[in-house]
């Protein structure tokens, strides 16, 4: 397991990679130690590279978030695989844990704060392609912005192509995996083929480590 | 009489004697079934890829676990017998439930859940088997730094770190059956059944885990065994 730590300086979101199991004592009690740096406020763990926790790494988490709340942090795990949120979920810690549940009164980073809406431009007609736009944050909380979208499915022709560019996205969760692979299946059954253009970053590693991107057709820009 | 289980032996130094019904096989035949040398990722992920169905880590000991390895190829499974250093540095869950899901042409569905029952069986087995390590300490960060050093400290020793962990994976009446040995002082698996995991702790979550992952799990001897059955894994 790989945790670095980023944020604004002051110490307060970490990124997890790999897995959390019971070899990763060492590395996760040296990240602990980090809390006390931190003043009171928002905590995040991003979980996005992690594809597999063991019984051990939950109490780990646990751990985590009694001593993060003896510091007046507020701990949210976020960016959690479907199949690690599945397990958080059976032990019941998704809402202890306030798993990819957006922060209330303040993001750690002002990356976050900024991104906290889902932006659908119109959709803009090239030919045989329908190409819409999207930028800010794919998440439960934000998906409503897409439906029209989906919606809008019903409005082309078989053998059209609608390209969605994620250039501008920042980020997507779970939920918003979800909502991408249902327009997926929903163009495919309407004989629409479908294109993902231009993901980058953390977006991008989701739809890598969601497998996504084994699904639907994206295009990388150079 | 059972055809004899061939053994090639990866690496250079003393060899233990081996069980009868079973050979050293200085050039790798296509009859050779088990790896025997120094472990690292790539020797064992070779040991689980056909026709291989295994690898025993060079260790020094008297290699009385060649029969129970020889047992299960006869079997049609798959077996590593490692050092406790071993299964604790390399993620040989991950590994094995790989080699599974080739050999046994197991779903994407079975080979995860498999991976995940034999993650919480082998680190059972490296932490609280083999290094006599109790959960106990995982309750607040300084008890977990000391948890550490405990860790640490068994790791370097020869006798604790050279304890083996034994994972098979085998067919057995339909069903798909892993199981993992280790050579600590066993523990009260009665005790364990009755008491789950409680909502806020911090350990305990294994056992539930395994359960709720596997159809069916059986401790044996006294707790160095965890046997983990899956049933309809095996394609028909």
């Amino acid at each position: 397991m790989g945790i670095t730590i980023s944020g604004d300086g002051s110490l307060r979101s970490f990124n997890f990679s790999g897995s959390l199991t019971f070899r990763d004592n060492a590395a996760f009690t040296a990240a602990l130690a980090e809390l006390d740096k931190a003043a009171p406020g928002p905590l995040t763990f991003d979980f996005s590279g992690v594809d597999y926790v063991d019984s051990f790494g939950i109490g780990l988490l646990v751990l985590a978030n009694d001593e993060a709340a003896k510091r007046g942090l507020t701990l949210h795990v976020l960016n959690v695989q479907p199949a690690v949120e599945k397990l958080l979920g059976h032990f019941g810690l998704v809402e202890d844990l306030r798993v990819n549940r957006p922060m209330v009164g303040g993001a750690p980073s002002a990356q976050h704060h900024a991104l906290e809406a889902l932006t659908v431009s119109p959709p803009r007609v090239e030919g045989r392609r329908v190409v819409v736009a999207l930028s800010g944050q794919f998440t439960l909380g934000t998906q409503s912005a897409f439906l029209p979208v989906v919606e809008g499915l019903t409005a082309l022709t078989r053998g059209q192509t609608c390209v969605l560019e994620l250039g501008g996205l920042d980020f997507i969760d779970s939920s918003g995996v979800s909502m991408l692979l249902s327009f997926h299946d929903q163009a495919t059954r309407a004989g629409i083929a479908t294109m993902l253009d231009g993901p980058c970053g953390r977006v991008k590693e989701m739809l890598r480590l969601s497998a996504l991107d084994t699904v639907m057709f994206v295009t990388e820009r150079g | 009489m059972a055809a004899a289980v061939h053994v090639l032996d990866t690496g250079t130094g003393e060899r233990p004697g081996l069980p009868a019904g079973m050979t050293w096989d200085d050039d790798g035949g296509c009859d050779t079934r088990l790896l025997f040398g120094a472990a690292d990722a790539l020797a064992i992920a070779r040991g689980l890829t056909a026709p291989y169905q295994g690898f025993i880590e060079r260790c020094g000991d008297d290699g009385s676990g060649f029969a129970r390895a020889a047992a299960v190829v006869r079997a049609g499974g798959l077996v590593l017998s490692l050092t406790t250093r071993t299964a604790y540095r390399l993620d040989v869950t991950r590994l094995i439930a790989d080699g599974a899901r080739r050999r046994f042409h197991l779903s994407e569905a079975v080979a995860g859940r498999l991976e995940q029952a034999l993650g919480e069986a082998v680190a059972n087995a490296v932490v609280h088997g083999n290094l006599g390590l109790s959960s106990e300490f995982r309750q607040s960060v300084n008890g977990l730094a000391r948890f550490g050093q405990l860790l640490s400290e068994r790791l370097d020793d020869p006798v604790l770190c050279g304890r083996r962990v034994e994972i098979a994976v085998q067919p057995g009446h339909g069903a798909l059956v892993a199981t993992v040995t280790d050579q600590g002082a066993g523990f009260d698996a009665a005790h364990l059944a009755q008491h789950g995991a409680a909502a806020g702790g911090k350990c305990g979550r294994g056992f539930v885990l395994m359960k709720s992952v596997a159809d069916r799990v059986a401790f044996e001897d006294g707790g160095r065994r965890v046997r983990l059955s899956f049933a309809g894994a095996l394609a028909p």
